[in-house]
């Protein structure tokens, strides 16, 4: 590897992993997968199916691109692109699905998005409704932002660096966004 | 003191902001309840969107399967390929339509002959005709004749006699 973004240690297992090593493989994906899938979580509208499977993607092309990975990012930063992207055409996919859905059967969408399953579950899943709702008015950028930052609670260094933006515009995305979600969501949040 | 901007607040709330800048807020917010109530409306929709917004379960199997899914050599080797293995059923495909629906192009004068069709078979029956006229003897030559000008008019039974 000849970037030196990457820390020591995790650097090492990369390139045991690089070299073959499962166990040194099977360690990243269970050092990564739980923080991949809660962004995968919040990023696809809270939708458990849709973000398990875009975390078992990102996951996949980790696999199958580890050996060209050169460490100019650390890999977590690497997993949250590949991740994001993924995202983004589930989103459209979903898009396209809902499209087609309401243009044969009408007004609905037979697949709910969210899936009340479990009464204990339900008051959280009416709370990532209005969320979600209020998420859908944000743009494509300020809904990244304000989920990698506010929500995952990185640092305006890795998110501009896994958006590949400055962070002067992470800034003003977060700032717009925050307004915008403290304007739908002020009155719930204050619950 | 005047009012720091809605932004130094979001910042603070975020731990984004530098430890000078966050003093100076931090005396600024005991003196100014316009800014605190601010400043904590910011801190309730963070808290709010960081607790709400967390998956009920995280799936336990998960690492396992994406570890299972990696396939080893052969799935990384043909998912590699798949892009190349798309474009030569696309080719494929594309040449069985071509076969399919080709029409094999024709030179001018079979063309000519395709269109003419219908006259090459008169002209074939004339043949015939002039074959029975010419060993047709007396009275039953001019019987044949007769039934000749009927059939195809007196035009064509002088052309043909030309």
């Amino acid at each position: 590897m000849k970037g030196g973004c990457v820390k020591e240690a995790e650097a090492d297992l990369i390139r045991k992993a690089q070299k073959g090593d499962n166990n040194a493989r099977n360690e990243l994906v269970n050092r990564y997968y739980e923080k991949i899938y809660r962004a995968a979580f919040r990023l696809c509208g809270f939708d458990r199916e849709v973000a398990f499977e875009a975390t078992q993607e990102t996951f996949l092309k980790l696999m199958t691109r580890l050996d060209s990975f050169e460490g100019r990012c650390s890999l977590g930063t690497w997993l949250y692109r590949v991740l994001i992207n993924e995202c983004l055409q589930q989103r459209r996919k979903d898009k396209i699905f809902r499209k087609f859905l309401k243009a044969w059967f009408g007004n609905g969408s037979s697949r709910n998005l969210i899936e009340p399953s479990q009464v204990e579950n339900l008051a959280r899943k009416e709370e990532q409704c209005y969320i979600k709702k209020a998420m859908d008015k944000l743009s494509k950028q300020q809904r990244l932002v304000v989920t990698l930052k506010v929500m995952e609670g990185l640092t305006m260094r890795e998110v501009a660096e896994i958006l590949g933006i400055s962070e002067g515009a992470v800034k003003s995305h977060l700032f717009r966004g925050i307004r915008t979600l403290k304007e739908e969501l002020g009155s719930r949040s204050e619950l | 003191m005047r009012c720091p901007r809605c932004e130094d607040i979001y910042l603070s709330v975020l731990d984004e902001l530098d430890a000078g800048a966050e003093e100076e807020l931090k005396t600024h917010l005991e003196s100014c309840d316009e800014c605190k109530k601010e400043y904590f409306e910011v801190q309730g929709l963070v808290n709010y969107l960081r607790v709400k917004t967390l998956p009920d379960i995280i799936p336990a199997h998960g690492p396992q399967k994406a570890i299972k899914r990696d396939g080893g050599f052969f799935v990384r080797f043909f998912g590699v390929l798949k892009p190349a293995v798309a474009m030569i059923i696309l080719v494929l495909l594309f040449a069985v339509g071509l076969q399919l629906f080709h029409q094999p192009s024709l030179s001018p004068e079979e063309k000519e002959v395709v269109e003419n069709m219908e006259f090459l078979k008169d002209l074939d029956v004339l043949e015939k005709l002039v074959q029975i006229v010419d060993g047709t003897p007396g009275e039953h030559s001019s019987i044949c004749r007769k039934h000749f000008r009927m059939a195809w008019g007196d035009e064509i039974y002088s052309e043909f006699l030309s």
